[in-house]
């Protein structure tokens, strides 16, 4: 059989004219597309630079390096300069954009604790098998998933806290620390103080040597971990690097002469400050509860939706392996949707980040507040 | 197998071999549902001690101080003073609006509920005789089933009406629900050859509710219309005219149009003698209402030309080409920089601080265009690619507050000397619209890549031109698949108009602050109250959406199968 493949014949075919050829759309459209856009955006900028010269607006960063001049309201814990527990108005700009980003991650970081909590505990009680609790849940999450974070955090800064049940500043509650004079918590309608350390001495060597602490922390894990791979011991490896960082932490305590101690809250003589401690305002506290709560109701239901998400025969063989209660099921459901709700939780909390930028509204310092000012 | 099944403590149906669900009592039900086990239980106590402790009854406060109250939530409902609300719900509403131009606002209300309920009406009966003509179920609408997808915002009106001191509010409203029922019955009536229409309606509700509130943005409209008219004439001509023409006839009847609008509207204007009330004026729920809706219609169209902009890539995971070029674009880039700001001869010479900043900067920027060349020469448009990747990523990595500082401060100062600079709700607008804008292309984007290839490929073998092929195959079915997704940027973006307060507009929170400040009402402790109004509206508004959403999904995901 002689296998005469035959060449495809190729047709001569007439090109397009140039305004329907695809080839040539594409280039010129991108070129005119471009080329409006630079042009634009040239007459942009160009008014922009004339009317600021017009106005005599500078656009150089040396503001960055000027002093503040303004003060800066209920900034107490605002100890980015070691020594200086109050903000100085003389200081420069740039620290207090410090001071920003640093309440920005740390309402982000409480705020993502708190969240993830909450939402594990509303996600999973949405699928309860008490119809209370379940009701309940749902209530949270229709409740605070469809208000503005921000009024959430008003409310909480004005309404709860500020003008709610809090004592006013000069009868604060102070919770002493049992059998000692010590303040374990001081808290009024302004401020709420909680045992905190003072330095005493530069801790530049502290904190290398914890690090230090860390890098063998971790090799211990390793090591432990290649242990258990190879004889099958409990490896332990959580308590063995915890163990090792604190066991650091220690002998650099001693070793370096007690770098800082422990100070306790104390209201001031004249009955207006808390003294000592770690201060922490309202607004501080209602932006990271509401953003918490907030975050709380859109990881919930990513949660559910992840455990919906594990196909039923796991969670009744859950229920037939641990049939002691609903917390075991809770457990080894968790285990399951972990690995679906891992990607959109972490997308969720992501959100957090961004959201402190809403805490001006507490006349709370941060990033963004410090940019327009 | 038939054993298995009756061994089983089910009961099961005879007929159809399924196991029957029984009627529970209430009791059985208690047990089942609350009580079912001793952890169950503990938690139902607790749960039903907390709940009547809030609404029922004051447990703690009667057996610690021998007080007998309602419960707290009852009890702060009950002894609020609502006064505060009463005195300031017209700034609420419609902030610093004039009192004798408020029948704008309200006859464009009217316009728009009638318009609306008139075009669902006849949406309803359409599909209604499809149905039947398919032989399928119909789809049904009791009053029932209206009340209840509507009960969070008729709950807010009556509330609303509550507080209201005169008689003026009733009316309007029940003369709204009267439009809202009457516009439903009219066009599930209307004849055949005008429901096919039915499409059209809200543009002619929104044009008359624009006319309404500035009534010299009447002969722009007009003209826009005639022009869009004219626009139409040769496509009416037929398709035997080149397309070219077809296209310069088109865009030349727009332009004249437009031109047309703007040389008349001064002194025609003159004649209509009654401007209306310009944006700037607007307050309250109205600003939140504008801005939450341009930013929703105007930045759709935006969106999606932006997602198709960024689609002409291939979607390919970073390679390790793309690492290794950005690598060598961002130590590059951080050379560059520091050569550049570091030897003096543009700006002073980096100080120690500067230096590592203009490094980084340098790394930052570098790095970033080299990976998108890298990236772009998997697109097909490449500089429409950039652009678009640009702009999004540009707006999605600033919050939205940051951007509203800018749009507040800044924007003012790209406009030409002497120009009519736009007004503060405008550049709200702008801002609002921007942002919008590049997340609804994020999620159509997303949208687009769940249609498969094969069907544009098949298309364009079929010889339909982009925008055919867009229009007819790909968004339909892009567009539908990010419904949810869409209706929650729709919900987040109604919630930050929250936001607008900070730059000085009197939207409702901003509202809410401001009557606590006021001197009757400051000190006095009624932050809780206004806020919960506050969130009250915002909650009824996105809970409406949200519900809407997951109807429109199941019909939607009804009619795929």
């Amino acid at each position: 059989m002689t296998t005469e493949t035959q060449e495809p014949q190729r047709r001569e075919v007439a090109r397009p004219p140039f305004y329907r050829d695809v080839r040539v759309i594409r280039v010129v459209g991108q070129i005119l597309a471009v080329l409006a856009v630079v042009g634009i955006g040239f007459w942009l900028v160009r008014n922009l630079v004339s009317n600021m010269n017009r106005l005599g607006i500078s656009t150089s960063f040396d503001f960055l390096f000027g002093p503040i001049n303004t003060a800066i309201p209920f900034c107490d814990n605002c100890w980015v300069i070691p020594y200086q527990s109050r903000f100085d108005p003389r200081s420069p700009v740039w620290q207090m954009v410090l001071v920003g980003v640093k309440n920005t991650f740390l309402a982000a970081f409480f705020g993502i604790i708190l969240a993830s909590v909450m939402g594990l505990v509303v996600g999973i009680s949405r699928l309860s098998e008490n119809w209370l609790v379940a009701r309940l849940a749902t209530f949270y999450v229709e409740f605070f998933r469809n208000i503005p974070p921000l009024v959430i955090i008003i409310f909480f800064g004005a309404a709860v806290f500020t003008a709610g049940p809090f004592p006013i500043f000069s009868e604060s509650w102070e919770i002493n620390f049992p059998a000692t004079d010590n303040n374990l918590l001081i808290i009024n309608n302004d401020k709420w103080g909680i045992p905190g350390f003072t330095q005493i001495d530069d801790l530049l060597l502290f904190y290398i040597i914890l690090g230090i602490g860390f890098v063998v922390g971790i090799l211990a894990w390793r090591w432990r971990t290649r242990v258990f791979e190879r004889t099958g011991q409990p490896h332990h490896r959580v308590l063995w690097f915890i163990g090792i960082i604190v066991g650091f932490a220690i002998v650099a305590f001693f070793a370096l002469g007690q770098p800082f101690h422990m100070s306790w809250p104390v209201i001031s003589e004249n009955r207006r400050r808390i003294d000592g401690g770690f201060i922490v305002n309202w607004g501080f506290m209602s932006v990271t509860v509401a953003l918490g709560l907030y975050t709380a109701s859109h990881i919930g239901e990513i949660i559910r939706g992840s455990i919906l998400a594990v196909p039923y025969g796991q969670s009744e063989a859950a229920n037939a392996v641990l049939t002691s209660g609903e917390l075991p099921i809770a457990m080894a459901m968790v285990l399951a949707e972990a690995s679906f709700a891992a990607p959109p939780t972490v997308t969720d909390t992501n959100l957090v980040a961004p959201s402190p930028s809403r805490t001006i509204c507490c006349a709370r310092f941060n990033m963004t507040l410090s940019s327009a000012s | 197998m038939t054993d298995l099944i009756n061994d089983l403590p089910l009961p099961i149906d005879d007929e159809t071999r399924r196991p029957v669900t029984k009627k529970l009592t209430a009791g059985e039900w208690v047990k089942e549902n609350l009580f079912a086990t001793k952890t169950s239980g503990v938690f139902t106590v607790l749960f039903a001690l907390i709940f009547i402790q809030l609404f029922v009854f004051n447990i703690t406060d009667a057996l610690l101080q021998g007080e007998y109250k309602l419960g707290v939530v009852t009890n702060w409902l009950v002894n609020n003073e609502y006064e505060i609300l009463r005195v300031n719900l017209r700034l609420w509403m419609v902030g610093r609006f004039p009192k004798e131009e408020v029948w704008r606002p309200v006859g464009a209300a009217w316009a728009l509920c009638f318009t609306f309920s008139l075009t669902g009406g006849a949406m309803f009966e359409s599909s209604r005789r499809q149905a039947i003509e398919a032989g399928t179920e119909p789809p049904e609408s009791t009053p029932r089933d209206m009340l209840r997808r509507a009960w969070p915002m008729l709950a807010l009106v009556g509330l609303v009406l509550i507080l209201t001191q005169t008689i003026i509010p009733w009316v309007n409203a029940g003369v709204a629900l009267g439009l809202l029922v009457a516009g439903r019955w009219i066009g599930q009536h209307l004849p055949e050859f005008v429901r096919s229409w039915a499409w059209w309606f809200p543009l002619v509700g929104l044009c008359s509710a624009i006319i309404m509130m500035q009534a010299n943005s009447f002969l722009p409209l007009l003209a826009t219309f005639v022009g869009l008219a004219v626009a139409l004439v040769p496509k009416l001509l037929g398709p035997e005219r080149p397309r070219l023409f077809r296209w310069a006839a088109m865009a030349g009847a727009m332009v004249a149009s437009f031109l047309l609008a703007s040389m008349l509207s001064g002194p025609l204007n003159d004649l209509v003698g009654d401007p209306g009330v310009g944006w700037d004026k607007w307050g309250g729920m109205m600003v939140n209402l504008l801005v939450a809706i341009s930013g929703i219609v105007i930045a759709f169209p935006l969106g999606i030309l932006l997602a198709l902009g960024r689609r002409g890539s291939r979607t390919a995971p970073a390679s390790n080409q793309t690492t290794i070029i950005g690598v060598i674009c961002a130590v590059i880039g951080a050379i560059a920089f520091v050569v550049i700001f570091g030897t003096g001869t543009m700006v002073k010479p980096l100080g120690l601080i500067e230096f590592p900043f203009a490094a980084v900067g340098g790394a930052v920027i570098g790095g970033a265009l080299g990976a998108a060349l890298s990236l772009s020469r998997q697109s097909t448009t490449p500089l429409f690619w950039g652009l678009s990747v640009t702009f999004i990523e540009f707006i999605r990595g600033v919050p939205l507050i940051t951007l509203l500082f800018f749009g507040d401060s800044m924007l003012l100062f790209f406009f030409p000397k002497g120009f009519d600079a736009p007004s503060q709700v405008t550049r709200a607008m702008i801002v609002v619209t921007a942002f919008s804008a590049a997340y609804i292309a994020e999620i159509v984007r997303g949208g687009l890549q769940a249609v498969d290839k094969g069907q544009i490929e098949a298309a364009q073998a079929v010889g339909l031109p982009f925008g055919k092929v867009q229009r007819l195959i790909v968004l339909p079915q892009a567009l539908r698949a990010v419904i949810p997704a869409m209706v929650g940027q729709f919900i987040s973006l109604w919630k930050d108009t929250s936001l607008l307060g900070f730059i000085s507009l009197t939207e409702i929170l901003k509202v809410s602050r401001a009557a606590n400040s006021q001197p009757d009402f400051q000190g006095r402790g009624l932050q809780d109250l206004t806020f919960m109004f506050v969130a009250l509206i915002f909650w009824v508004v996105s809970y409406t959406m949200s519900r809407e959403s997951q109807r429109l999904e199941k019909k939607l995901r009804g009619a795929e199968r």
